[in-house]
């Protein structure tokens, strides 16, 4: 047995090996014999229905091309039964069985599946469909089908929406900052696109799928099919990145085993690129509206953040952009709003720091603002209004670190050698910006599972129905599994992504670490435990395999007292060369307070990643869209991300402290805080360069250069 | 059509549909499913790998236009059980997170380090004075994001990647 401890040591990826030969096995890489081969198509409108006489002409001359197999559509699509009430009313799954009639709510939504003997035959047969619709109002004419105030996000009853401290009446006070921002539709654009391999044998299924929540899905699946959970076989070995997406049971998924049943053979259905915008979640557009009310020296008295935002008229789903406005900085008066507008658009999901992210993003550059009003610097700002206890409970931190963040990072970045007023900046004939923005995430664990499994010869073997999206999971288990138990990393593994294994929730929230760790970790004490009563010094004996194999459950105490929050600090540099048009963001500085950090090489690459999620937010990404109504609009082919050309040098620090009151490990999670925070930094140090102030998202070409008759030349 | 070629020094007679890509001939009929599709319009780079030496998008190449050619794919690059040193400094350095554009990165870099060594100009070349374009250009890490513009990583570990690429590149300067 080893003294030496694996969580801090910078392992490499245990299935790294994989990953660099090819061998790493991704849904679609699957071989199955005799399999077909889906094609979806899809609407080409937001809204109406398309024609009976239409679709059944199309599809009959589908059936007639080469190869094909089998043509699924509402003309003869069996009964689904929609989503469990309890997974729909807050959760973003479509209430709308697809294929249940021949209306239309939105562009993009799937009209029917075409099964062939190759991709090749598949693809040609969707080509031959040539449907009329009834338009009841053109695409994106501004029509809503009303809007609903949501109490809560999804699940997480204290996470208000709706939320009010303090006097009704704002304060009468000399700073006051009133702004609206926005952000456009994003896609998660994970490189590896969904898919899903569908068989059955009997009353049997057995699906291959890109999803990042084997649980969930195989309820969803479940209750659509009219089968009992356990005639469902889930496996989602490797993940090839979600970013949020990935997560529900999206439709094709379901379309997929309807038609694999029909055919009564295997299909594989792979998503296009362009699909991939409709069919898979997107964010949402969001509106903020920000008021801040402060005193001469920048303390605030009053915040409001009141936000609008979309959803698609099958499914539910908020952005809660205003959610950490309602404890990041100490504000007496608080005004939270969310107004959900459905209109006729892909379902919106969850992406990386939903909320966060784009709530972030707004009241992060009103505090800048702020700053600027009173005359102050912004991270003086911020340090002034330093929230030292959780103002929505009333709680204490479990462990709450920004102060350190603050005063590493400003050192690290030489913040205080940063001149106050804008465009004072310049090197090369470029000017430069220096901005910052704090960052946030909850700490959050769920209960999970965990089988421990020992061979004779000694291996021992965890697992858990949890994803390797990318995150390194299986490293971090690894890791941890080997402190619990004392043995060396060598000994032990780590499986996920088999609805076989015990259950975990999805692969999000920043969770999995706290939740699945400390299922593994309790897993790994009750091992060693038993290993010890069967004598501690004892050699090996084949014969106590079956003594050491069992399954755990780990669930968060009830009543925690204090509140897990992480936090951080983003520092950044930009360029903006005002002929061009051109911010190139050059330099990165992140102090990040997320608890222990279990494999500081895997951490430091995330959250870089993070920081490279939120800089495509500031200067890419926006899916084509319509700007009254934040609908989806005509081909998504181009949507800009961030490549090696646009990323800065980074300069990553944890603080590292243990978070003991979240889990017994001391973990908080960090797939989301690295983003959070980001987009604002990237705006704040623009508006140091350039003196423009850009409160709409992507800050693109158009917003930053001169027009070259007003440059005096 | 039938047609004959070469994958990672292995020989090959296949009847291909006309309308298959390289990329779809490589995953569904040769079972070399290390070759990855992202978007198969020509603009990740999950699906490089080389046609004699060369680096080429795969999505966007009709197999039956490589008929008779060498291809090499991410699944040739390492010398049986052993890594080939570019697979082992994308693991020591972490190029990667969900590693779904990885055989992308390590093929188009792979054959980078190969256009750099034959004296290939980039892009970022130009950027240096003209006394800088003199004899061999540097393999610094400017050269290497400008040459490895084309593999997008969504999960952002460029660093590393580009860490992983410089390590390789200075060892091989070393030994020159």
């Amino acid at each position: 047995m080893t003294a030496e401890e694996q969580v801090g040591r910078r392992l490499n990826r245990v299935e790294g090996r994989q990953k660099v030969t090819g061998s790493a096995c991704y849904t679609a890489d699957f071989a199955v014999r005799d399999a077909t081969y889906g094609a979806l198509v899809q609407s080409a409108v937001a809204t109406g229905s398309v024609t009976g006489q239409s679709l059944r002409r199309s599809a009959n001359r589908a059936l007639a091309a080469p190869g094909v197999l089998h043509v699924l559509s509402p003309l003869n699509c069996p009964p689904l039964s929609p989503p469990p009430v309890d997974m729909s009313y807050d959760l973003p799954l479509e209430r709308r069985p697809p294929l249940s009639d021949l209306s239309v709510q939105y562009q993009g939504q799937h009209l029917a599946l075409v099964v062939a003997d190759s991709p090749e035959n598949a693809a040609h047969a969707v080509t031959l469909f040539d449907l009329c619709y009834r338009q009841d109002r053109p695409a994106g004419d501004g029509v809503r089908h009303g809007s609903y105030r949501p109490d809560h996000f999804v699940k997480l009853d204290e996470e208000k929406l709706q939320d009010h401290r303090g006097p009704a009446a704002p304060p009468q006070l000399p700073v006051r900052v009133e702004s609206r921002y926005t952000t456009p539709p994003a896609a998660h654009y994970p490189i590896e696109l969904s898919a899903t391999t569908a068989w059955w044998e009997g009353d049997e299924l057995t699906v291959h799928d890109t999803t990042r929540w084997i649980t969930g899905e195989r309820r969803a699946l479940a209750v659509a099919l009219g089968l009992p959970e356990a005639q469902i076989h889930l496996l989602a070995p490797l993940v090839g990145g979600a970013f949020g997406t990935k997560s529900f049971l999206w439709m094709h998924v379901l379309l997929c085993a309807v038609a694999a049943r029909q055919v009564g053979r295997p299909v594989k259905l792979v998503l296009t690129r362009t699909q991939m915008f409709t069919s898979t979640g997107h964010r949402p557009r969001t509106e903020q509206d920000i008021v801040l009310l402060a005193d001469a020296r920048g303390r605030i008295a009053s915040t409001e953040h009141r936000t609008r935002t979309t959803t698609s008229t099958v499914a539910h789903f908020c952005e809660p952009a205003g959610l950490s406005s309602r404890f990041l900085y100490h504000s007496p008066r608080l005004v939270v709003t969310h107004e959900v507008h459905r209109i006729n658009s892909p379902t919106p999901c969850f992406m990386r720091g939903p909320g966060e992210a784009p709530g972030l993003f707004a009241l992060e550059v009103a505090v800048d603002e702020l700053a600027e009003a009173a005359g102050a610097d912004p991270l003086d700002v911020r340090i002034r209004n330093h929230a030292d206890l959780d103002q929505t409970t009333g709680r204490a931190w479990s462990g709450k670190h920004l102060m350190d963040c603050y005063r590493i990072g400003a050192q690290r970045f030489d913040w205080a050698s940063r001149p106050l007023t804008p465009r004072a900046l310049k090197r090369d004939g470029l000017l430069v910006g220096w901005g910052m923005a704090t960052a946030t995430y909850p700490g959050r664990r769920m209960p999970a599972s965990c089988r421990v499994s020992t061979t004779p010869d000694g291996r021992v073997r965890f697992a858990s129905a949890t994803h390797e999206v990318g995150t390194g999971v299986r490293t971090a288990m690894t890791q941890i599994a080997a402190d619990a138990t004392g043995l060396p990393v060598e000994a032990v593994e780590f499986r996920s992504g088999d609805s076989w294994f015990p259950d975990a929730p999805y692969s999000g929230a920043s969770q999995t670490t706290a939740t699945v760790g400390s299922a593994v970790w309790q897993a790994g004490l009750e091992w060693k435990r038993r290993r010890i009563e069967l004598g501690a010094a004892a050699a090996w004996s084949a014969d106590w395999a079956p003594a050491l194999s069992f399954s755990v459950t780990s669930t968060p105490e009830p009543g925690q007292r204090t509140v897990s929050q992480s936090f951080g600090a983003h520092f950044c540099e930009v360029e903006v060369d005002e002929r061009l048009g051109r911010a190139s963001v050059t330099r990165w500085v992140a102090v990040l307070d997320c608890g222990r950090v279990v494999n500081p090489k895997l951490a430091r690459n995330q959250v870089m990643g993070g920081i490279t999620f939120g800089l495509g937010m500031a200067l890419l990404e926006q899916v084509p869209h319509d700007r009254a109504t934040g609908a989806l609009l005509g081909e998504f082919g181009e949507y800009y991300v961030p490549t090696h050309a646009d990323r800065p040098d980074f300069d990553i620090t944890f603080v590292d402290n243990r978070d003991e009151d979240l889990d017994p490990i001391g973990v908080r999670g960090i797939g989301e805080i690295g983003t959070c925070g980001v987009p604002a930094a990237i705006a704040n140090a623009v508006h140091h360069a350039t003196g423009r102030r850009l409160r709409d998202l992507p800050i693109t070409l158009e917003d930053l250069m001169i027009p070259y008759d007003e440059r005096g030349e | 059509m039938r047609i004959a070629i070469g994958v990672n020094g292995a020989r090959y007679g296949v009847d291909v549909d006309v309308r298959s890509t390289l990329l779809d001939l490589l995953r569904q009929r040769l079972g070399l499913t290390g070759t990855k599709k992202g978007c198969d319009h020509g603009l990740c780079g999950a699906c490089t790998v080389t046609v004699n030496g060369e680096r080429v998008l795969s999505c966007l190449t009709l197999a039956v236009t490589v008929d008779g050619a060498q291809v090499g794919t991410i699944e040739g690059i390492a010398g049986g059980d052993e890594l080939h040193p570019l697979q082992q400094a994308f693991l020591d350095h972490d190029g990667m997170q969900c590693g779904y554009c990885t055989p992308g990165q390590i093929c188009s870099a792979h054959a980078m380090l190969a256009e750099h060594a034959r004296g290939d100009l980039s892009a970022a070349s130009f950027d240096c004075p003209r006394s800088g374009l003199r004899g061999a250009v540097p393999l610094d890490e400017r050269e290497i994001r400008e040459r490895m513009a084309g593999n997008i990583c969504r999960c952002g570990a460029y660093q590393n990647i580009v860490a992983a690429v410089a390590a390789v590149a200075a060892d091989a300067a070393a030994r020159r």
